[in-house]
């Protein structure tokens, strides 16, 4: 049986486009065939005459037998494939119209799908850019509550490199902004650094293209400090001299050596790719990691480990878990809270693990896509369907001569198949082009404190799969009822050139009305998605933080970490601090431990319930409130005698008052402090009430409020403390005063200055690129409908001409004849909006529960939304139906 | 001569193989033979032969040349291969067991 394929296979094959020579073969044959035939008739006693025309009787019609004959060579369905496409070409040729605006229509569904395709599988399939992706996993904590954390411990990260048998190559990573000297005496610059495990480079396939990578024994705690440096800091810093290994460093004010140079390729186990590597300990030395290698909870590392050959997610979960698990702690306590009790193991061979979260966040973006598709097709489906109209007398003729229905429709769907893989192309690139240069503008937009995203988005061979799928679906979305209606015309009428029965009224289809209203209720969708985004982001915009961000900067002299200040840049920040204070043009100015909206330190305390409840803080100097433009509500702002440390006292956020000591006055009452570490709870004393403010990410929930500390002497000698000065409306360019006042201050130190509203612009920035997307797509989504609705509009009018002659002939106005041209569409247009509404009313919820607390659409918006649509539609009909004014009886009626 | 009967559906390719076992033939000369030894009782639709002839070709049951008749005349001579013969082999042992099947059925119900 497998031999006898073979060999036909091989026939097959050998024949392949061979087909003019063997027919001719065949025509010689039976040539011969007829020749004996009419002499043996002639033998038998025929005229040759009559022999002549009996063998021609019984051979008959020589074409049908060389087709019956050729079923046997080469591949035949692949051969009337081509033979189709082929003339499918040259029919789309001549209307080139027809085939600009299907394959723009089809490039604009296809390229949003695989546009979104492409960030979806970048993100959540292709391997990250490490060696060997397949097994690598990233490690979570497990804690009591079966919570997940990211973070470890240096000690946990040693002690499960160490003892893990299920894993192999444990690396640690975390990423910390610092400032460094590039040469001695230079001003320093602010710069990522990329703390390591000493495996980090071997164990990813990072290799040097300048000197040697990390190793092992650089991680050792009596190493001398090392780093390796991107290939971009190499350029920037060093105009790639290959004399910059063996340099001398300062990073944070310790001495460090250049030993290498990494490859440009080398990203590492996060996208987001540092100035320089440097292995952990080194780092501590430096000051850059947070708090202590040794300290338990000190958790800051992230580990990424390979699951070894043959062990299942399972088994390395319980062995790990067995390693980190703690012992339990008092009941109660911070630490028993906080306690690691298990590991669990989450495959990371792609930058996203997709697991159905992920799914989830997926699914509104996902629709909006399809629904574009949708759109693009139903309009695809009207341009056959009035082509279909100018070709029924093609149709009939080539069905009259005896070719089959179902070869003429492959032939249609052939047509049809050429304008989706044009328009498939056309999507490729846009979505090539757009995702590549909308990414690279959001990458750029990413400040580089925390490194450079290193990743160009192309479409991969996923994308063009995942395409080809989409065009084939989409061929038989538009073009089979288009095509089966073409062909099933009645022979004789159409060979008449009868098209209707005079005055019958044409039978409308389905299809057709479903176009209409899929097509105005998938636009409805794709509006509102855009709406809800467009407005959650003016919302954002316009929320009322309880702050005035306006005119006020943030500013930070010199680079280092918390902790390692020297007493010398502690200094220079307080003389700076004072002369802004004094500079023209401030009207306020005070120091904080962290600037509204830029970061989010929060602690426990003792509510009134007695429980342990999370609250966001902050250290402040006096004056802080009229900088940032909090009211003091109650009590009193921190004094100077407050940043002694003598007094322990705090000024709660009227928001945390609330909770803390509810229906009873907050001055004066005592608050306790759950202690993170083993220390004991401290107690402080609330002397003022400030108005309520929103301080954290946009959309993040800080009900439980604020409480602020007076900064101590301490704080500001080892913390970084920015100033933030407010200054007049009048003042020109506050930030340029600054940076004299440091040049003339401190000109070796680099000064960091940035409006506060910049933060905030940073935090709409997804919003910004999000929403401004599916705008687009919304736009384009309303210009496909458009399009199709004027299309239909323009079909009806053409198909029921001798209807509408007949009512002119008859007296019927102006009225009337709009009336029986968009009667009937506009009731569609209707049915559409209706069930876009109860379609979007579901988007909106869709987006809510899985993507962003966003609220929906009120009914007033949606109900403007639907008039919008539905004056648009009514414009968009309007155009065509005017045609139909213009029918001139009497022609058309002369025509029957 | 008898009145013509229809060919039993399915046994042309086997008729032309056994007629191509006793020699190398042409297209006419297949039909030709079937008739007269089927007692001009069978005749094959030259609309059935050739695509036939082609069909057993693609199968790799019979080879073909171009070669000159007696009148010499060119014409396209079919051969029987090895794969052929053992087909006709199983077709015909086929054909015999449904043959006697079908002769056991009609002398059952004749009796």
């Amino acid at each position: 049986m497998f031999m006898l394929r073979a060999r036909a296979l091989a026939y097959r094959v050998r024949t392949l486009g061979r087909h003019t020579a063997l027919e001719r073969e065949v025509d010689d044959e039976l040539a011969f065939h007829r020749e004996m035939l009419t002499r043996d008739l002639v033998h038998a006693g025929a005229t040759p005459e009559e022999a002549r025309l009996g063998a021609r009787r019984r051979l008959g019609n020589p074409l049908v037998l060389r087709e019956r004959s050729a079923d046997a060579w080469g591949f035949p369905a692949l051969e009337d494939f081509w033979r189709d496409a082929r003339f499918g070409v040259r029919t789309l040729g001549r209307s080139p119209t027809f085939v600009a605006i299907a394959v723009v229509a089809m490039g604009i569904g296809i390229g949003v799908n695989a546009g979104f395709f492409t960030l979806v599988d970048a993100f959540l399939w292709q391997p990250i850019p490490v060696a060997r992706p397949e097994r690598l996993v990233k490690l979570l904590t497990v804690d009591a509550h079966g919570g997940n954390g990211v973070r470890f411990s240096y000690a946990d990260a040693e002690r499960i490199a160490a003892h893990a048998r299920t894993v192999s190559d444990v690396v640690a990573y975390d990423a910390e902004p610092v400032g460094v000297e590039l040469t001695s005496g230079a001003p320093a610059r602010s710069a990522s650094v990329g703390l390591v495990s000493g495996n980090y480079f071997s164990a990813l396939g990072g290799t040097a293209g300048l000197g040697r990578v990390l190793s092992p024994a650089d991680a050792r705690s009596d190493a001398p400090p090392a780093i390796v440096l991107s290939d971009r800091l190499w350029t920037t810093g060093f105009a790639r001299a290959p004399t910059a290994v063996g340099r001398d460093v300062i990073v944070n004010g310790v001495h460090v050596t250049v030993v290498g140079v990494a490859q440009p390729e080398f990203i590492g186990i996060n996208p987001l790719v540092p100035d320089f590597w440097m292995a952990l300990p080194a780092g501590s030395v430096a000051g850059i990691t947070p708090g202590t290698l040794d300290d338990p909870m000190n958790r800051f590392v992230f580990l990424h480990a390979r699951l070894r050959p043959g062990v299942t997610m399972a088994q390395a979960d319980a062995e790990l878990s067995g390693i980190v698990a703690e012992p339990a702690g008092a009941p109660g306590s911070m630490a028993e809270q906080q306690r690691i009790v298990g590991m669990h193991l989450q495959p990371n061979d792609s930058m996203i693990p997709p697991d159905p979260q992920i799914a989830l966040m997926i699914a509104p973006a996902l629709l909006v896509a399809t629904l574009v598709l949708v759109i693009a097709c139903a309009n695809l489906a009207i341009l056959l369907l009035a082509r279909s109209l100018a070709r029924r007398r093609e149709m009939a003729v080539r069905l009259a001569i005896g070719a089959s229905r179902g070869r003429v429709v492959r032939q249609l769907l052939t047509e049809s198949l050429l304008v989706a893989v044009a328009g498939s192309a056309l999507g490729l690139l846009l979505a090539d082009v757009t995702v590549r240069v909308a990414s690279r503008t959001f990458f750029a937009a990413v400040p580089d404190t925390f490194g450079v995203i290193a990743l160009s988005i192309r479409p991969s061979w996923h994308t063009v799969a995942y395409t080809i799928v989409l065009a084939v679906a989409s061929v038989f979305a538009f073009g089979l009822v288009p095509a089966l209606r073409t062909t099933s015309v009645a022979l004789g009428a159409e060979l008449k050139g009868e098209d209707t029965l005079f005055g019958m009224r044409v039978r409308r289809s389905r299809f057709r009305d479903a176009l209409v209203a899929v097509q105005v209720a998938g636009c409805v969708v794709l509006l509102s998605a855009a709406a809800t985004l467009v407005r959650a982001m003016h919302d954002f915009a316009a929320t009322d933080t309880g702050l005035s961000p306006a005119h006020v900067v943030t500013a930070t002299l010199g680079l280092t970490r918390e902790g390692h200040v020297s007493q010398a840049l502690a200094a220079a920040r307080a003389r700076f601090a004072t002369r802004v204070a004094a500079t023209p043009g401030v009207v306020a100015s005070a120091r904080a431990m962290t600037a509204p909206f830029t970061a989010w330190p929060w602690m426990h305390v003792a509510g009134a319930d007695g429980g342990v409840h999370g609250v966001f803080y902050n250290r402040i100097t006096p004056g802080y409130f009229s900088v940032v433009g909090q009211r003091l509500l109650r009590g009193r702002d921190f004094a100077a005698a407050d940043t002694m440390g003598s007094a322990r006292v705090a000024i709660v956020s009227e928001s945390a008052a609330r909770w803390l000591w509810p229906g009873t006055t907050p001055i004066g009452q005592t608050l306790r402090l759950v202690s993170d570490q083993d220390s004991a709870d401290t107690f402080v004393r609330v002397v003022g009430v400030a108005s309520p403010a929103h301080n954290g990410m946009l959309w993040d929930n800080d009900a439980n409020g604020y409480i602020y500390f007076p900064a101590t002497g301490r704080d500001l000698a080892d913390r970084t403390m920015p100033v933030l000065a407010r200054g007049s409306a009048t003042s020109p360019d506050l930030s340029r005063s600054l940076r004299d006042v440091a040049t003339q201050l401190a000109p070796d130190l680099p000064l960091d200055v940035a409006p506060l509203l910049a933060e905030r612009r940073l935090q709409m920035m997804p919003f910004r690129y999000g929403a401004t997307a599916v705008a687009v797509i919304g736009a384009l989504g309303l210009a496909l409908a458009l399009v199709g609705l004027s299309g239909i509009v323009g079909l009806a009018v053409r198909q029921r001409r001798r209807d509408i002659a007949v009512h002119v002939a008859m007296g019927a106005g102006t009225r009337e004849v709009l009336r029986l041209v968009l009667d009937r569409e506009m009731r569609l247009v209707i049915i559409g909006l209706v069930v876009g509404l109860v379609l979007a009313v579901g988007e909106g919820r869709l987006i809510a529960h899985l993507v962003l607390p966003v609220p929906a659409l009120g009914a007033a918006m949606l109900v403007g939304l639907a008039l919008l649509l539905l004056a648009v539609a009514a414009l968009a009909a309007l155009v065509p139906a005017r045609l139909a004014l213009r029918i001139a009886p009497m022609q058309v009626l002369r025509q029957e | 001569m008898s009145a013509p009967a229809e060919l039993v559906p399915g046994t042309l390719e086997m008729l032309i193989l056994k007629t191509l076992s006793l020699g190398t033939l042409h297209g006419y000369g297949i039909a030709q033979h079937i008739h007269r030894l089927s007692g001009e009782v069978l005749t094959v639709e030259e609309g059935s032969l050739y695509p036939a002839l082609q069909r057993i070709q693609a199968k790799g049951w019979v080879a073909s040349e171009w070669k000159l008749t007696p009148t010499k005349r060119r014409a396209r001579y079919y051969r029987l291969t090895a794969a052929g013969r053992k087909q006709l082999g199983l077709e015909s042992s086929s054909f015999q067991r449904t043959m006697q099947a079908i002769a056991r059925i009609m002398r059952a119900t004749e009796g």
